[in-house]
């Protein structure tokens, strides 16, 4: 069985597109997606409706539940877009409509399933929160302290936008990276291809894909959305604020 | 797609089809009306100077069988009208029956010419998208051809799928054409079906704006910016040259001798980094075609000057009207003369040598002025045409002698066209900036005015000459000469009234603010007006 994993696309919807190409041509039998579907990006509206055509099973990221969280007070959506923490998901929230708010209010905090023979746990940020990180330098120790009681064969997580797969306390972790913003310097989109050929085996690539940033800043700048700069996605790095 | 309207064009590949296409948007939750397909032929039509698709518009006589139909489709959508009369027609008013309204006002009192002939197969569906916005989509395979030439062997060579706003939230039509562009990458196209024909065809689309690759900049190097606009002017001679051939318009022939008179301009001002020899010799070939060019746009004017004057001076005026009868008579071989001038192997020679100069590399390593760019070497250029219109200008009183008005008006002119060559370069679309826009504004209306007052000079002696002539060759009955009189007191009031406006007009463009505002584009500061001697209040 093989399983594309995919996360951190912020309304990437060009990147999107690539990602789920790629993953069609890998032969992928299901494509999970690891949450932050929305905000920081162009097209919110648009990958929400490729994802709910192509049947990407997705959970919440730290981005879309700060959405949610604030479409429960649509009067102050417009105030809350001139504040700037705010800004990146009050105008995502603003950019969605009534089908796509629906289908990402439905969406569960993590998935647990398994294949292969081999239990797959996805959540966004660590088992602890949303906002927490699992980078490359986790050490085994740390890595019992997030997961807690709970022991899966494949721990898969994104939030940091830097991509890697390590085998941890006996725990294979991957971390797909970002399809829509990478921050690791690197301007191409990833994802992780994962094969499970059964008795709980898996084996993980990362994959790198370049996608058309032309027309992703050009609608950038015509719709005017928050929380991203056009040179962010050239240079696969975040601007700092001056 | 056009941000600003309600529109978007897309390339359509052979390996989409039109299933395809409504499968992947219905997956999307659009939802797709049933497909209507038809086959028919349309024949565009334009003004000379594109005035319908400056305002959005394209009108089209829509063949379907045996019945046709004027089709105009703009940003409010879509109209018809009936259609009489044959469909391959020469010109068309645009008061003709069946002309939606919209168009009609648009064009204004100019003529419609047919500009491009399609044969198209085309599906359509009304497409509702999931936030409740009405969409059409268009997919249409076309051939294309001139509107007298025959269609071109293969079938649908060209595509194109047209997506349009019907009513709704106009972020419906984004998430269309993203999707569009992004899911199916289909190719996003800059035209429509009229525009695409036009330049798979080799048609310069009348009024198009100057292609983004000829533009000025202000970091061009000048050899280049003089590059660029010789190629704007050949551009805009070939444009004109079909329309002035087939005499369909005066206005074809009136652009066609102002690109030539631009183009001598600037070969006159780019001279030292396009080559001085080989824009010596381009000059003399474009003075060649000028001479045809003038004589027939001069017999243009006049002959609807003396048509308008027999109108107004009623039974002394026959006069005017027998002369406006012989100058018709000699605007016949006057034409043909053009005519067999355009088709001339000279003309043809002269216009692949402006259109390789155009394409030619500047210099890799150049020399003196080449290098500098427009920002640098332009203000300076400017202000060299000006100094010689101020120190002729300067000059000329009430009774200077028209000869030296007409001087003025040439110098004027190598201004007006030095500075409008540059005009974008300086010009910030953004904030709508444009720092030589009153420059050129207080030029053009003394040029005007000049240009008037040469007209009835020239007007005086031309009649003159002609009657006399027609005297001598029995057209005329002597005793009719007497009738003349009243005609040249026209031309005479004319140019006196047009000589008292002058001073007021020098005054408006000779004055400190303008001088200032050319300073800043970083010219050399213009010298202040010498003791005694008081711009604003010229001698002219």
């Amino acid at each position: 069985m093989r399983i594309v994993f995919l996360s951190d696309i912020h309304g990437n919807f060009p990147a999107l597109c690539r990602a789920l190409e790629l993953a069609r041509r890998n032969r992928a039998d299901r494509v999970v997606c690891a949450g932050d579907i929305v905000g920081h990006g162009p097209h919110p509206t648009e990958v929400v409706r490729l994802l709910v055509e192509q049947r990407v099973e997705a959970i919440l990221g730290n981005v879309d539940r700060k959405v949610l969280g604030l479409l429960q007070v649509p009067k102050k959506l417009k105030k809350r877009l001139g504040k700037k923490a705010h800004a990146p998901a009050a105008w995502a929230a603003l950019a969605l409509g009534d089908a796509e708010r629906a289908w990402l209010g439905g969406l569960p905090k993590e998935l647990r399933f398994s294949a292969g023979a081999a239990n797959v746990w996805v959540v966004h940020g660590s088992p602890r929160s949303d906002t927490d990180y699992i980078y490359p330098s986790i050490t085994a120790q740390a890595l019992v302290l997030k997961l807690g009681e709970v022991r899966p064969h494949v721990l898969v997580c994104g939030h940091s936008h830097i991509p890697f797969t390590k085998r941890v306390a006996g725990v294979r972790v991957v971390n797909c990276g970002s399809v829509g913003r990478p921050l690791d310097g690197d301007s191409r989109g990833a994802l992780a291809v994962c094969d499970f050929p059964g008795k709980g085996q898996v084996n993980c690539r990362l994959v790198r894909f370049v996608y058309p940033l032309d027309p992703l800043i050009a609608d950038l700048q015509a719709r005017g959305a928050r929380g991203v700069r056009p040179q962010d996605y050239r240079t696969g790095t975040k601007t700092k604020d001056e | 797609m056009n941000p600003a309207s309600n529109v978007g064009w897309f390339g359509l590949p052979a390996g989409i089809s039109w299933s395809r296409l409504l499968q992947t948007l219905r997956r999307a939750g659009y939802l797709a009306g049933p497909p209507a397909i038809s086959r028919y032929e349309c024949l565009f039509v334009e003004t000379q100077d594109g005035r319908l698709a400056k305002g959005g518009c394209r009108l089209s006589v829509r063949r379907t069988g045996a019945s046709a139909a004027w089709h105009l489709s703009g940003p409010d959508g879509e109209s018809e009208g009936p259609f009489q009369g044959e469909v391959s027609f020469q010109s068309l008013s645009p008061d003709a029956a069946g002309v939606p309204p919209a168009a009609r006002e648009l064009a204004a009192d100019r003529l419609l010419f047919p500009l491009v002939r399609l044969r198209v197969f085309a599906w359509q569906a009304a497409l509702q998208s999931p936030s409740e916005g009405a969409l059409a989509l268009l997919a249409e395979r076309f051939s294309a051809a001139l509107p007298q030439g025959s269609w071109p062997k293969g079938v649908w060579p060209h595509s194109l799928l047209t997506v349009r706003l019907i009513e709704g939230n106009p972020d419906a039509l984004l998430h269309l054409t993203t999707y569009l562009r992004d899911r199916l990458g289909l190719p996003a196209s800059p035209v429509d079906a009229c525009s695409a024909a036009a330049q798979a065809l080799g048609l310069a689309e009348p009024g198009a704006p100057v292609p983004g690759h000829l533009r000025v900049r202000r970091e061009d190097a000048l050899a280049m910016a003089g590059r660029k606009v010789v190629g704007q002017q050949a551009q805009k001679m070939r444009a004109n040259v079909r329309g002035t051939l087939e005499d369909l318009d005066p206005e074809y022939l009136h652009d066609l001798r102002v690109a030539t008179r631009r183009l001598r301009s600037a070969l006159r001002l780019f001279a030292d980094v396009l080559g001085p020899k080989r824009c010596v010799f381009l000059r003399e070939e474009l003075n060649g075609i000028g001479r045809p060019l003038g004589a027939v746009r001069d017999l243009d004017v006049f002959i609807p000057n003396l048509q308008a004057q027999a109108q107004r001076l009623g039974g002394g005026g026959a006069i005017a009207g027998l002369l406006a009868e012989e100058l018709g008579r000699q605007r016949l071989p006057a034409r043909e003369a053009l005519a067999a001038a355009l088709a001339s192997r000279r003309f043809l020679s002269l216009m692949r040598r402006l259109e390789a100069l155009a394409s030619s590399p500047p210099p890799r390593h150049p020399r003196g002025a080449q290098g500098a760019s427009v920002s640098e070497a332009a203000p300076a250029l400017i202000w060299k045409a000006q100094k010689r219109v101020l120190r002729l200008g300067r000059t000329i009183g009430p009774d200077s002698p028209a000869a030296d008005l007409h001087r003025l008006r040439i110098l004027f002119k190598r201004l007006r066209y030095a500075s409008e060559f540059f005009r974008e370069a300086f010009a910030d679309p953004a904030s709508g900036r444009d720092p030589l826009a009153d420059y050129i504004e207080a030029m053009v209306r003394f040029q005007d005015c000049l240009g008037e007052h040469q007209d009835a000079v020239v007007a005086m002696t031309r009649i003159q000459n002609l009657a006399t002539d027609m005297v001598q060759r029995g057209g005329l009955a002597p005793e009719r000469l007497l009738d003349l009189g009243g005609l040249i007191q026209v031309q005479r009031e004319i140019a006196r009234e047009r000589r008292g406006r002058l001073a007021k007009l020098w005054a408006r463009f000779d004055r400190p603010s303008v001088r200032k505002r050319l300073a800043a584009l970083g010219a050399e500061a213009p010298p202040a007006p010498k003791a005694g001697e008081s711009s604003e209040s010229a001698s002219v």
